[in-house]
């Protein structure tokens, strides 16, 4: 199931909206159960999503998500950004074919 | 010329006792207003997933001391005719949060955060150890928990035990 927070940020999206979740939208679990829910949101000009809005991005926040954990394993693979940029220096063809082998051994959904 | 005083017992003008020794060197405080109780210190024994970007309640269940009783499901409630100031410490250690990411851990009092502290991760895929401290001053009924928060992107696991995940409290003396 995706996480709430992925759905909103895909309900903002799709509304030509952001999401910081650390101001105009925060989310809350009181680890009672019930999971988790929007305890506050100031998105401005954009009303907070109902149930079934937020239910509607299901498919999407686990498509989302998967892309999600693809690019934290491609990121990792590419290296320190200063060793790639060595790696350019020296022979870019090879850097080119090393960063291709990890986006075709990592595909995104 | 300095003096010495005995007593084993030191009461007010009423006769209530509020400091006594057995003789032995065993002192018992007599009076509440001056023992830093009601005292609690609990640890987290289970793994918690911590969703992304979503204050979450941590549910400290191993008791390592408690000598009120106010302290479930994760939540310290002020008990009858105990109000009055409070130090409180949480910590928790979360896995899996990359540079530049962070972990929030702050202080509620009932549904409300009191104290936040913020702790970035220095480098890839590292353990962050988050702690926060607090001197709230407390109605009876009142209700005190830790919440944590993350922006890792997924959702991550509480990790560690006594050592990395406790939730402490107690009344300060004359506060």
């Amino acid at each position: 199931m995706a996480q709430l927070s992925t759905k909103i940020k895909l309900y903002c999206e799709a509304n030509s909206k952001v999401a910081d979740f650390s101001n105009n939208v925060i989310l809350q679990d009181d680890s009672d159960g019930k999971g988790a829910y929007i305890k506050t949101w100031s998105v401005d000009g954009l009303t907070k999503p109902t149930d079934s809005q937020i239910a509607s991005y299901e498919t999407a926040g686990n498509t989302e998500e998967s892309n999600n954990s693809v690019r934290a394993t491609r990121k990792s693979a590419y290296g320190d950004i200063g060793d790639q940029l060595d790696e350019i220096y020296k022979d870019i063809d090879a850097w080119k074919a090393r960063i291709k082998k990890i986006k075709d051994d990592n595909p995104k959904a | 010329m300095a003096s010495i005083i005995r007593v084993d017992d030191l009461q007010d003008s009423g006769g209530n006792s509020y400091i006594s020794s057995n003789g032995s060197g065993t002192v018992t405080v007599g009076n509440s207003a001056l023992k830093n109780t009601p005292s609690f210190n609990y640890s987290l024994s289970t793994v918690q997933s911590i969703p992304n970007t979503t204050y979450t309640k941590i549910v400290y269940a191993t008791s390592i001391w408690d000598t009120d009783s106010a302290f479930s499901s994760g939540t310290f409630t002020v008990p009858t005719g105990k109000a009055g100031k409070y130090y409180f410490q949480g910590a928790v250690e979360i896995g899996g949060i990359d540079d530049a990411e962070f972990v929030n851990i702050s202080i509620y009092k009932d549904s409300t955060a009191q104290e936040v502290a913020r702790w970035y991760s220095p480098s890839s895929d590292d353990d962050i150890r988050a702690k926060v401290s607090t001197v709230l001053d407390l109605s009876v009924g009142d209700t005190v928990s830790i919440y944590v928060y993350h922006n890792e992107g997924g959702a991550r696991d509480t990790k560690g035990g006594a050592e990395s995940a406790k939730f402490m409290g107690y009344k300060l003396i004359g506060a």
